[in-house]
């Protein structure tokens, strides 16, 4: 491939990144194609791997650093996450372990696995919900109930209403601590990722493309 | 090479490379290589995160007409830098206290 092609191909790739990430990653390949001369490209272009898979690792990182960078390190480059929520990042993350060379089957298993991991985690969710409304119905009836029951016993029926609210305020709260738990491991799951990868890409084979 | 190399490791032999003296992207990469069996590929994002933690920053240099862009180590990289040095110190004495066995001094 020659250095015009490579760096299309790459620059196609990266498109979504801001423009400083896209430009950054062209000059440093252009330096490499440049100085190698260009009887030099193909081997360049070798060693470099496949456009696809450069741009992946690119991505891959740019998410991580932009999702885990610690808050006190004086950097100048620290640019503000756009609108994400979280979801892209793993995606990107996930395409990162996908681009390293740690072999077809554990791609394969990884993917397997968060496929049933989704699954499972849509299954409980909707579950959740199952209850938590059949919950919030049980006790309105309740109150409602209690209302009826007013005008037969006044000491029943505020019992009843009573009840029924406390036990609406205890489903919001078990509505309300599930959502928090979501938002907190989120994060947890991505960082986990982000930690896979760091540790698989490590020493790299040269590989002929 | 058999041992893999760390994403730490990475980070440590990127900076002790440029502790010696400033480079510039392809001399990078070539001493690198030198060293470790990693890619271009692999290099980069790791001159990327270094550089947006604060531990390197980049001046262009013109060449022959070309442009070099050149890395060099701020402050707190010269400090990290420090800080991979003493850790693999521990870390290799270590290591070869178990895979060398013999001589324990303690």
């Amino acid at each position: 491939m020659t250095k015009k092609e490579y760096i299309y191909h790459l620059k196609n790739r990266l498109r979504n990144l801001p423009i400083d990430e896209v430009e950054s990653a062209v000059d440093y390949v252009s330096e490499l194609f440049d100085e190698a001369g260009e009887e030099n490209a193909e081997e360049v272009a070798r060693d470099l791997g496949s456009p696809a898979k450069f741009a992946a690792q690119i991505r891959a990182e740019y998410a991580i650093n932009q999702h885990c960078l610690p808050e006190d390190t004086t950097t100048v480059y620290r640019e503000k996450p756009k609108s994400n929520n979280g979801w892209k990042t793993l995606a990107l993350i996930l395409l990162g372990i996908a681009a390293l060379p740690v072999g077809l089957p554990l791609v394969l298993v990884l993917a397997v696995l968060i496929f049933v991991a989704v699954v499972v985690g849509v299954c409980l969710l909707f579950a959740l919900g199952c209850v938590l409304l059949a919950g919030f119905i049980a006790v309105c009836s309740l109150v409602y109930a209690g209302f009826k029951m007013l005008t037969v016993s006044l000491a029943s029926g505020l019992m009843s209403i009573g009840l029924g609210l406390i036990g609406i305020s205890g489903v919001v709260l078990i509505a309300t601590a599930a959502i928090y738990l979501f938002i907190k491991l989120k994060p947890i799951v991505i960082n986990g990722f982000a930690n896979l990868y760091n540790r698989l890409k490590g020493d790299k084979e040269h590989v002929d493309e | 090479m058999v041992f893999q190399l760390g994403s730490a490791l990475l980070d440590a032999c990127v900076l002790a490379i440029l502790q010696k003296e400033d480079a510039y992207g392809y001399k990078l990469t070539q001493e690198a290589k030198k060293v470790m069996n990693v890619s271009e590929s692999t290099l980069y994002p790791v001159l990327r995160r270094l550089m947006k933690e604060g531990y390197l920053e980049t001046y262009d240099q013109e060449y022959q007409g070309r442009n070099r862009r050149y890395y060099r180590l701020t402050d707190s990289g010269r400090v990290k830098c420090q800080y991979y040095l003493a850790e693999w110190d521990l870390f290799s004495k270590n290591v070869d206290s178990i895979l060398k066995g013999g001589n324990e001094n303690d």
